[in-house]
C-alpha cells in the first residue's frame, strides 16, 4: 500500500494515515521452515484488532515478531512511526515505552509481589518518589480490577485470573499506546474471559489504547474486536470488520466462523 | 498552602482569602512526573500550613494538555491534599481526559497497607527462634523423608518389578561415568600437590620419603572420598534438586500421582540406586588417580622412580586404609541422593524457591557429609582401624 502515491489534494484515507502499526513484505522462517511470507498488516491507532488462525499459523510468532522478540528474515515492521529493525540502542529503549505485552501466563516475575512488578517498568525509566510510585502501582492494579490486598501478594498466590490482570496492571505501568495480548481470555472460565474482555474494552477506551490481540476466543472476537485478520496461508487473508469477514470467501474461514462454536457466540 | 510558590509549568496559584483557584496546566505526564510532585511538595510544605488557608478551593483542570494515567493519579494525590485543608472541588476537565481522570478518581486512593513491624530486639529473638525451629523442623523432616525411601527401598527388594532399570542406567551415566573427568582431575591434582607440599616439610627432618605415607594414609582414607563427595554433592545432588524442583513446579508430579506413579518410586530411588552405585567406583578412581599424581610429583620432585614408590607403598600401607575410605562412600551416595531429592520435592511456588532449596540442598548434603565424616573418624580410631 506504501508505494501508491496519493494525488494532491485528496484527502488521505485514515486507513493509509493512521496506522500505528505497520508490517510490510514480513517474511518468517525457521531454518527451512517458513512460517510468514511477504505479509502485510496495519494496525489503526486506537482500534482493538483480533488476530485469528489455524494452530500453527503463526499468530504467536506475528506477534513476537512485532514486538521484536523474534528477528524476521526480511520484511519491516513499523510501531508508532519508527522502524523497529533499525533503531539504536536509545531509540530501541524509548520505543519500548510505545507498547506494552501480555504473555499468555502472565510472565510475571515471581520473586517479586504484585505491586513491585507493576512497578519494575517505573523504576526502570523513571526516577520517581516511593509514595508516588506506591500511588501509581496501586492504582493500575485496581484499574486491571484487582483487589486491593492482592498488591502484597506473589503471582504464585493468585489465581489465573487475577495473574492476568496483574500482568495486564504491569504492560500498562508505561501508559502504552499499543497493548499486545497473546491470548488474553485461555484458560479463564467463561465468566471471567467476559469480565476480561469488559476490562480490555473499557480501557482501551479510557486509556486510548489500541490492542493487539492474538486470540481462539470467538467470544472476544465478537465482544471486543474492532476488526479481525484472519492469518493462513502465510500471510493476512482479510483484515476488516468481523462481519466481513464472516463472509469472506476460504474454506478455513468459513469452517472456523460457520462451526458450531461460532454459532454458539451469536456470529454466524 | 504556601503561596509563595505561586506560578510554575504546572501549577498557578491565584485567588484571595475565601477562595482559591488552582489551575493546573501544561503536561501532567510520567515524564514530568517528578517536578510535578516537587512541586505539590512545596505547596504544602509543613511551615507554610498554618498560613490562613482559605474555606474553599478550585481545582481547574482546563489548563492541562496532555494527561496520562500517572498525571491524573497525581491529579487525584492534589486533590486529596489539597482537601486536607478546605473544601475541594474539580472543575473544567477537558472532554478529551475525561473517562481517564474518571477511572483514576472513582478508584479511591489506596490506603497504606505496610506488614507490621517487630521493634528489633524482639525481632532479634523472635528470628532466632525462628531460625532453630526451621532447623530442627527440616532435620526432622530430612529424617522421615529418609525412613520413607528407604521403606519404598526395601519394598522394592520384595517386589523387584518396581525398580526402573533404565532410568538407574541413565543416572549411572550422568552422575557416574559424566562425572570421571572433573573427580580425576582433581584427585589427581591434589595427590600431587600433598606429595610436593609434604615433601617441602618433610624434608627439614631428612624424612621425605614419608611423604609416600603421609600421602597414601590421607588419600585413602580421607581425601579421596571426600573430594569426590564434595563434587558429586555440587554436581549432582544440585542437579536433582534442579531437576525435580522444576517437575514439582510444571505440576508433573503431581500428573505421576494421578497416573499412579509414586514419585519415590520414579524419581528418587533411581537417583538414590545410582549413586549407591557410583560413588564408591567413582572414590575408588579417585584413589587410584590421587595415588598416580603422588607418584608422579614423587618421580619428578624427589626422583622416586614409580617403581620404587609402589614397593613401598604396597610395605607400607595396609588395604585396611583403603577399606576405611571407601566404606563411607555408600553412606555419603545416600546423603547426597535423600538431600537433593528431598529438597527437589520441596520446591513450591516460584523459580526462586526453587534456587533456594537448591543452594539449600548442596549446603546441606556437604555439611552433613562432613558431619559423618567427621563421626567416621572417630569411629575408626576408638575400633583400632
Amino acid at each position: 500500500m506504501d508505494d501508491i502515491t496519493q494525488m494532491p489534494g485528496t484527502p488521505a484515507l485514515p486507513d493509509q494515515q493512521d496506522a500505528i502499526i505497520k508490517v510490510r513484505g514480513l517474511k518468517t522462517a525457521f531454518g527451512e521452515h517458513v512460517v510468514h511470507e511477504n505479509l502485510d498488516l496495519d494496525v489503526k491507532r486506537g482500534e482493538i484488532l483480533g488476530i485469528v488462525g489455524g494452530s500453527g499459523s503463526g499468530k504467536s510468532v506475528l506477534l513476537r515478531t512485532i514486538i521484536g522478540l523474534n528477528k524476521q528474515a526480511s520484511g519491516t515492521v513499523e510501531i508508532n512511526g519508527r522502524n523497529q529493525s533499525t533503531l539504536s540502542r536509545a531509540e530501541e529503549r524509548s520505543s519500548r515505552q510505545d507498547w506494552g505485552v501480555l504473555f499468555q501466563d502472565g510472565a510475571l516475575f515471581s520473586s517479586l509481589t504484585v505491586a513491585q512488578n507493576v512497578q519494575v517498568p517505573l523504576r526502570e525509566y523513571y526516577d520517581l518518589p516511593l509514595d508516588v510510585m506506591d500511588d501509581l502501582a496501586r492504582s493500575k492494579i485496581t484499574m486491571a480490577g484487582l483487589p486491593l490486598d492482592a498488591a502484597c501478594m506473589f503471582p504464585s498466590d493468585l489465581s489465573g485470573g487475577m495473574r492476568k490482570r496483574a500482568a495486564l496492571a504491569r504492560s500498562l505501568a508505561l501508559d502504552p499506546k499499543v497493548l499486545f495480548l497473546d491470548e488474553p481470555t485461555a484458560g479463564l472460565d467463561p465468566i471471567g474471559a467476559a469480565a476480561f474482555d469488559g476490562l480490555v474494552k473499557d480501557l482501551s477506551v479510557s486509556l486510548g489504547l489500541t490492542v493487539f490481540l492474538v486470540t481462539h476466543d470467538l467470544d472476544t472476537l465478537y465482544r471486543v474486536c474492532d476488526r479481525v485478520a484472519v492469518l493462513g496461508d502465510k500471510r493476512i487473508l482479510i483484515n476488516a470488520p468481523l462481519s466481513d469477514v464472516v463472509q469472506f470467501d476460504h474454506p478455513w474461514v468459513k469452517e472456523y466462523f460457520g462451526g458450531p462454536r461460532a454459532r454458539a457466540a451469536g456470529i454466524a | 498552602m504556601n503561596t509563595a510558590v505561586q506560578n510554575n509549568d504546572f501549577v498557578s496559584v491565584d485567588g484571595d482569602g475565601a477562595e482559591t483557584r488552582i489551575l493546573l496546566k501544561g503536561d501532567w505526564v510520567i515524564e514530568n512526573a517528578h517536578a510535578i510532585d516537587q512541586t505539590m511538595r512545596a505547596l504544602f510544605s509543613p511551615k507554610s500550613s498554618h498560613s490562613n488557608a482559605p474555606h474553599t478551593s478550585t481545582l481547574d483542570c482546563g489548563g492541562l494538555t496532555s494527561l496520562d494515567t500517572t498525571g491524573a493519579v497525581l491529579v487525584r494525590r492534589f486533590a486529596g491534599k489539597v482537601g486536607e485543608h478546605c473544601e475541594a472541588t474539580l472543575t473544567g476537565v477537558p472532554d478529551a481526559h475525561k473517562p481517564l481522570l474518571d477511572v483514576i478518581t472513582c478508584c479511591p486512593p489506596p490506603a497504606r497497607m505496610e506488614p507490621e513491624t517487630l521493634p528489633w530486639y524482639i525481632s532479634v529473638l523472635s528470628e532466632t527462634g525462628e531460625a532453630v525451629w526451621m532447623a530442627l523442623r527440616s532435620f526432622a523432616r530430612l529424617l522421615s523423608f529418609l525412613g520413607l525411601v528407604l521403606i519404598r527401598l526395601m519394598g522394592s527388594i520384595s517386589d523387584p518389578g518396581r525398580v526402573r532399570i533404565i532410568p538407574i542406567i541413565h543416572q549411572m551415566d550422568v552422575t557416574g561415568m559424566r562425572a570421571m573427568g572433573i573427580v580425576g582431575l582433581i584427585s589427581f591434582l591434589i595427590g600431587a600437590v600433598m606429595v610436593n607440599q609434604g615433601a617441602i616439610q618433610l624434608a627439614k627432618f631428612g624424612a621425605d620419603i614419608f611423604v609416600i605415607d603421609m600421602m597414601g594414609i590421607s588419600h585413602l582414607r580421607e581425601l579421596g572420598i571426600l573430594l569426590t563427595a564434595i563434587i558429586i554433592a555440587g554436581r549432582s545432588g544440585s542437579a536433582f534438586t534442579a531437576q525435580i524442583g522444576s517437575m514439582v513446579l510444571n505440576e508433573e508430579v503431581d500428573a505421576m500421582r494421578t497416573l499412579g506413579m509414586d514419585p519415590i518410586d520414579v524419581l528418587v530411588l533411581p537417583r538414590l540406586i545410582a549413586l549407591l552405585v557410583c560413588l564408591p567406583l567413582l572414590a575408588f578412581y579417585a584413589d587410584v588417580l590421587g595415588i598416580a599424581g603422588g607418584i608422579l610429583m614423587a618421580w619428578v620432585q624427589l626422583d622416586i622412580s614409580p617403581g620404587n614408590f609402589i614397593v613401598y607403598f604396597r610395605e607400607e600401607i595396609s588395604v585396611d586404609h583403603f577399606w576405611v575410605g571407601i566404606i563411607k562412600a555408600p553412606f555419603f551416595a545416600a546423603i547426597i541422593a535423600t538431600c537433593g531429592c528431598y529438597q527437589g520435592l520441596r520446591v513450591e511456588g516460584s523459580a526462586d524457591a526453587l534456587g533456594s532449596r537448591t543452594t539449600k540442598s548442596v549446603v546441606q548434603a556437604i555439611f552433613l557429609v562432613i558431619v559423618f565424616d567427621a563421626l567416621f573418624a572417630i569411629f575408626f580410631t576408638s575400633i583400632g582401624l
